[in-house]
């Protein structure tokens, strides 16, 4: 082996090692943070006691941890400590995802109109009173259908479709943003819970929620990881893709299939949680460069680590009022995303 | 025949770009598409590689690619014969040079092994013959035009086609670069068999390299032979509009050297 070329492969080695450290780096704090974060509340228990409640839970030891505490524990922090694991997780891989489809760095579900239909979609759901667990899917149907008709809508014209597709969901969005508005004041009082729980929160998810959430999400991210070589191939431009020999209509249909049905998800149960699917990935981007393999991994535990945080940050921050998490990410994500801008000599902004 | 194009005709949005198109490039040959800005080369390239485009319908016609009907073949086996090396790629930074050339895999099959570890050795080989090893760690964003160039056509070369088509791929490059990359092409058109149909609109790139060429003009297909056969005064005036004298060079090639208006006492008063 010539100098230069082991030299060469070092390089990239440590590349990929760096992304594997961070990757282990990311669990470790995700697992630490959830742990401390069981304790923190109205009722302070300690990650003693904690262990000592899945301890006893796993047959492993018989803890003297009081029922209440356990129940605390158990019910109400532990689905909302899943629950912002699982939708920072979904939010920032779907961004990865529609950031490469759109290879556009401002794309993420929020804009292409996949989460406004989603939050018309539950927005629907609660006027016609139907059970919470229908919001999902009203929302998955609704962005599922606004998706396509896009996709479609998109292939009809000329030039560049991905563009056509980013403008037409930017319109789409602000038309059922409209129609959204216009069912919650006609509402009245029963409008303003909504209104709440559009503007974000972890608060009322339950196991009843969470049990209908996690599979789709868990086998959500899978695929978006399983996909990351087309992914890749995306960012080279969809002619050159084909070039490649990849199928780009399909892979197109299940990145929207995909990213509509986890979206819609959060967006059902989570409300509107912005600027995680556009900070962390793009962060990320500028350390550990696009290639997929290590960007979509690193971005679904960077979101799950992000969000706990902020949820974390939400709860405590003026406790015992809640703020809006939708707050606590923009508050805490602008600064290091323009921090990030200015540092980076990349052009992952082209 | 690796390439054999018979009568083909293509639209788009009802204008038509193509008009009854019949070429053939043997295996190992080094042929050339010339022709003027807008007379149909790039579109050709596209439906060679069935590309559509939304309002674009092919009007009969057929292409056989190393013998086998395009319409039997399914996009990962188009990409197992042809490669493309395209003028510019919209690849942001943020991949490294072997993270671009490993692109050129996707099609390729490896399944044992023995064939993921020969696929990898292809790889090194083809980054090392075209001098990119060096490189391998670096961001495409910081390679020159010339380089960037180059790791195109190492994607291209990953993909261990048959075929090889270079679609304006020095374009935008000076002479000396555009010169090396089309020399790295035209060895391995001799030492792999390699069949290459580059499509350019310099006449004297494709004077020196190429040897066939087809003329395309507005659609159609204005002539096809040696550059000798095609490199007419009279054909190049009738598709180029110029004003051309055609020099035989020592090496026995041949040269073309254009007049230009504004000087007195050319061909063009």
């Amino acid at each position: 082996m010539s100098r230069p070329r082991k030299e060469a492969v070092r390089g990239l080695a440590s590349r990929q090692q760096r992304a594997g450290a961070a990757l282990l780096f990311l669990a470790g704090c995700t697992a630490v943070l959830a742990l401390w974060t069981l304790g923190l509340g109205a009722v302070a228990i300690s990650p003693g006691e904690i262990l000592g409640i899945f301890g006893s839970r796993l047959g492993l030891a018989a803890t003297g941890v009081p029922e209440t505490t356990r129940l605390i524990i158990e019910n109400l922090r532990l689905p909302r400590i899943l629950a912002a694991i699982l939708t920072g997780a979904v939010l920032s891989a779907s961004g990865t995802a529609m950031q490469a489809l759109y290879r556009n760095p401002m794309a993420d579900p929020y804009i292409i109109g996949i989460s406004s239909s989603a939050s018309l979609g539950a927005i629907l759901a609660f006027f016609l009173n139907l059970p919470a667990s229908w919001y999902g899917l009203t929302a998955f149907l609704l962005s599922l259908v606004t998706a396509f008709f896009l996709y479609r809508l998109s292939r009809r014209g000329r030039g560049s479709s991905t563009t056509l597709l980013l403008l037409f969901g930017i319109g789409v969005s602000s038309l059922y943003g409209a129609l959204g508005s216009f069912f919650l004041y006609s509402a009245g009082e029963a409008g303003f819970s909504v209104l709440i729980w559009l503007m974000g929160s972890l608060g009322n998810i339950g196991w009843e929620q969470l049990r209908i959430m996690a599979l789709p999400m868990l086998g959500g991210i899978l695929v978006l990881n399983l996909l990351s070589r087309e992914l890749n191939l995306l960012l080279t431009g969809e002619e050159e893709a084909q070039y490649l020999g990849m199928n780009v209509e399909r892979v197109k249909k299940i990145l929207l299939t995909v990213t509509a049905l986890i979206t819609a998800l959060s967006v059902a149960y989570a409300g509107i949680i912005g600027f995680v699917g556009l900070v962390v990935p793009h962060g990320l981007r500028l350390i550990f460069g696009a290639n997929h393999k290590r960007l979509v991994p690193l971005a679904s535990l960077g979101g799950a680590f992000f969000l706990l945080l902020a949820d974390t940050a939400a709860r405590t921050l003026i406790a015992p009022v809640e703020l809006p998490i939708g707050v606590v990410t923009a508050a805490a994500g602008a600064p290091v995303f323009l921090v990030l801008l200015l540092k980076s000599r990349h052009a992952a902004l082209e | 025949m690796a390439v054999e194009v018979r009568g083909v005709s293509f639209n788009y949005a009802k204008i038509p770009i193509l008009r009854g198109i019949c070429f053939h490039a043997k295996k190992g040959e080094f042929f050339c598409i010339l022709g003027p800005n807008g007379s149909g080369k790039t579109t050709l390239i596209k439906r060679i590689c069935a590309l559509h485009g939304a309002q674009g319908k092919t009007l009969g016609g057929s292409i056989r690619l190393a013998g086998r009907p395009l319409e039997s073949l399914k996009r990962r086996d188009i990409a197992r014969l042809i490669a493309v090396v395209p003028q510019r790629s919209s690849l942001p930074g943020g991949l490294s040079v072997r993270e671009t050339v490993e692109m050129g895999l996707y099609a390729v099959e490896a399944n044992t092994r023995e064939e993921r570890a020969a696929v990898q050795s292809r790889v090194d080989s083809v980054m090392e013959t075209l001098g990119l090893l060096q490189y391998a760690g670096r961001d495409i964003y910081s390679l020159s035009g010339g380089e960037f160039q180059k790791v195109l056509l190492a994607r291209a070369l990953a993909q261990n086609p048959e075929i090889l088509i270079l679609d304006e791929a020095t374009a935008h490059l000076d002479i000396h670069h555009a010169i090396e990359i089309f020399t790295l092409v035209k060895n391995l058109t001799r030492r792999k068999a390699l069949t290459v149909l580059a499509v350019v609109h310099d006449i004297n790139l494709a004077a020196g390299f190429a040897d066939r060429i087809m003329l395309l003009d507005r659609g159609r297909c204005a002539g096809t032979g040696t550059p000798k056969e095609i490199l007419t005064a009279q054909l190049l005036q009738t598709v180029f509009h110029i004003q051309a004298r055609v020099l035989l060079t020592e090496e026995g090639g041949i040269a073309v050297l254009p007049s230009y208006p504004h000087k007195e006492g050319t061909l063009w008063n």
